[in-house]
């Protein structure tokens, strides 16, 4: 598995785990082909036809990517969940830049905490689960 | 033109303010309308009043003058009147000298004193040379909500070579050597020879670049051995003289990092050395005191309230004119925070320790030379001299103050606690003057659990020497090529060890959460997360793992890590 200890062990595994709690089938290093070359979803969890392509981002250097990967897999919801608040900020600052919405169109930006929430209780298609 | 005599109101109000007769409220008011000139017969009454009482009592109170009221947190005794002397903590850091013979009340004194000095500071050293005097006030720093840890000489964890915070490697390398060769009692060319070796270790194990990897006693002596060409009788005499302490304290000198000394100075201590010889005393007593006292200097700390306080029950060996280094460093520390309360049996008193040693006891002494050496460092008079040694009597003091009323020579009684039983209204509990200054102690005095406190110390973060746990003389084992290689997985203290396997056990967690899955404190665990941290065996992250407030610490184990964990469980 690509990334760190911080992208693998504390960001993509817990949410993993968190996601399998509550129900969700979940895979991770999921492969996309893109044109010639695979591309991987560090994260996707999948239920009832819904799919969540969660990216764990430390910097907003790779955004772009994350959007077309998402695109190509065709996700209801692209997650890109950051370590820390100030680099979430810099990840909407350059979705800004890019002219693409945050926060709608399945499209969001979370810190670890914010994600770990929204899995447990904030699911807005799966409130009751 | 005749000069006017001055009125009796004058040189009662003189004589008043000298003596401290109008430090209440009423003698302030009386002062102040005195010299508003709008006094009374009333008030001028009064004033004469308090002065003939005064003079009156003084009469009777032989040739020392009564202290009259005193201010500040700690209570050195009673005077004749039953009224405490007291002084501020902060002039504690002025040092107090105290000399008694045996039996004459200066431990008792000590203790009393340290009762009450302890909930003001922060460190509190107590040495016990020779005997058991300190492990008695466990109960009562217990009844305090504090902790007073007993450590037994070969409980002890340190290097002397390593370098304390804020000293330049090579300074130390200086000043370790005149430690060591005063410490062995070795030969003046010896310092050279060990300067010298110091230096070379301090580059080979890469302390003078910063490194954090000390050499220990053993790689000196190891050194020394092996330089050939060095003078034979200096090289000799290093070999003979550290030969014996090292097979003596082998388990308290395997440490390249021992306990830090400003670890230390964060708690209380007693430091119990009667269980070793008297060269592994002034050994393990430099390792501990010079460090602290050597890193203050150097970090420019200046006018720093007092911190640390560090007693010597018996510290002729400190205090001697012929003695190791203190005499050095005690004009050096003076406003560095640090505080010594001294005890001695005899006169034999380097001249940098009378001078700067502020506050001054003397008890009863068996020898004139005793009262005359102290009387002149007091500046007492030939009358107070005669005095104090006809009248002294076990539990007697004459004492001076660094500062305020007591700084006249003065007559003082020590209240006396038996420590030995609970507290009852025959102790300082029951004395009218002293009430509430000690805490209830209603448990058993017998301190048998007295090491109970080391728990916390030997968690503290330490690196073993692992090949000089089983040294000897006769050359097992050398180091002769140089450290240690890293692949060897190094010793970790029990906290360390448990730190590191919380860590890879529970993933993720904030750095608090830590404390309570390895079972430690937290002020211990922060330190054992830097001290993991700064070793590469951790390192940390910021996360916000929570979806609000700041971020947490997260902490990752390297493979170092994993490496020793795997080896302490196999």
């Amino acid at each position: 598995m690509r990334g760190g200890y911080l992208h693998n062990a504390i960001m993509i595994s817990v949410l993993a785990e968190l996601f399998e709690l509550e129900g969700w089938h979940t895979d991770q290093e999921v492969p996309i082909r893109m044109g010639s070359s695979i591309r991987f979803v560090d994260l996707v969890a999948e239920r009832e036809g819904h799919s969540i392509a969660i990216e764990a981002e430390s910097s907003p250097k790779r955004i772009e990517g994350d959007l077309d990967k998402a695109q190509a897999m065709g996700a209801q919801e692209l997650w890109i969940v950051t370590p820390t608040a100030r680099i979430a900020a810099g990840v909407r600052r350059k979705l800004d830049r890019l002219f693409v919405p945050v926060n709608r169109d399945g499209l969001f930006v979370l810190t670890q905490g914010a994600a770990t929430e929204r899995v447990m209780n904030k699911l807005p298609h799966f409130a009751g689960s | 033109m005749p000069i006017d005599k001055p009125s009796q109101t004058a040189l009662d109000l003189l004589y008043s303010v000298q003596n401290g007769l109008l430090e209440d409220p009423v003698g302030r008011a009386m002062r102040r309308v005195i010299q508003l000139g709008v006094a009374g017969n009333t008030e001028i009454g009064w004033l004469h009043e308090r002065v003939t009482k005064h003079k009156t009592a003084q009469m009777y109170a032989g040739p020392f003058q009564q202290t009259g009221k005193t201010h500040g947190e700690i209570v050195h005794g009673t005077d004749d009147k039953g009224l405490p002397i007291r002084q501020t903590v902060q002039a504690m850091s002025a040092h107090t000298l105290t000399l008694g013979g045996s039996g004459s009340g200066k431990t008792t004194k000590s203790r009393w004193m340290i009762l009450q000095a302890a909930k003001h500071v922060k460190g509190l050293f107590l040495f016990d040379f020779r005997k058991r005097e300190y492990r008695c006030l466990v109960p009562w720093f217990a009844a305090m909500g504090t902790t007073l840890k007993v450590v037994p000489a070969r409980a002890l964890r340190l290097n002397p070579l390593e370098v304390p915070h804020h000293v330049a490697p090579y300074s130390w390398a200086t000043r370790v050597a005149d430690v060591l060769v005063q410490v062995f009692r070795l030969p003046a060319r010896a310092t050279k020879l060990i300067n010298v070796t110091l230096l070379e270790l301090f580059d080979r194990f890469g302390v003078s670049q910063g490194g954090r990897r000390f050499p220990t006693l053993f790689d000196l002596r190891e050194a020394v051995a092996g330089k050939a060409t060095a003078n034979a009788p200096a090289r000799m005499a290093v070999i003979d003289a550290m030969d014996p302490v090292l097979m003596s304290l082998r388990s308290v000198l395997c440490y390249r990092r021992g306990w830090s000394t400003s670890d230390l100075a964060k708690h209380h201590i007693v430091f119990e050395l009667d269980g070793v010889g008297e060269v592994e005393k002034d050994l393990i007593l430099s390792s501990l005191i010079l460090p602290e006292f050597t890193s203050r200097v150097a970090a420019g700390v200046s006018n720093k309230r007092m911190n640390l306080l560090v007693c010597c029950d018996e510290a002729a060996r400190l205090v001697s004119a012929t003695g190791t280094g203190l005499a050095d460093q005690i004009g050096l520390i003076r406003g560095t925070g640090i505080g010594l309360e001294l005890s001695i049996q005899f006169a034999d008193i380097a001249p940098a320790i009378l001078s700067n040693s502020a506050n001054k006891f003397i008890a009863r002494c068996g020898s004139a030379s005793d009262y005359s050496t102290m009387a002149e460092a007091m500046g007492l008079t030939s009358e107070q001299r005669r005095y104090m040694a006809q009248h002294l009597v076990s539990g007697r003091f004459v004492g001076q103050l660094a500062e305020g009323p007591g700084r006249s020579p003065f007559w003082m009684r020590v209240p006396y606690l038996d420590f030995s039983k609970p507290s009852s209204p025959k102790t300082a509990q029951g004395h009218p003057a002293l009430a509430g200054l000690l805490p209830a102690v209603g448990g058993s005095m017998d301190a048998a659990d007295a090491t109970a406190g080391l728990a916390e110390l030997l968690a503290l973060p330490t690196e073993v020497a692992g090949e000089f746990v089983d040294w000897s003389p006769n050359g097992q084992r050398t180091s002769q090529a140089g450290p240690v290689t890293s692949s060897a997985a190094p010793l970790l203290s029990d906290g360390e060890s448990r730190f590191l396997q919380a860590v890879i056990d529970h993933p993720g967690k904030p750095s608090s959460a830590y404390a309570k899955l390895a079972g430690v404190g937290t002020h211990q665990a922060i330190a054992l997360r830097k001290q993991l941290i700064e070793n590469g065996y951790l390192r940390e992250h910021r996360v916000n793992i929570s979806s609000q407030g700041r971020g947490s610490i997260v902490l990752e184990p390297l493979p170092k890590a994993q490496a020793a964990v795997q080896g302490k469980e196999n």
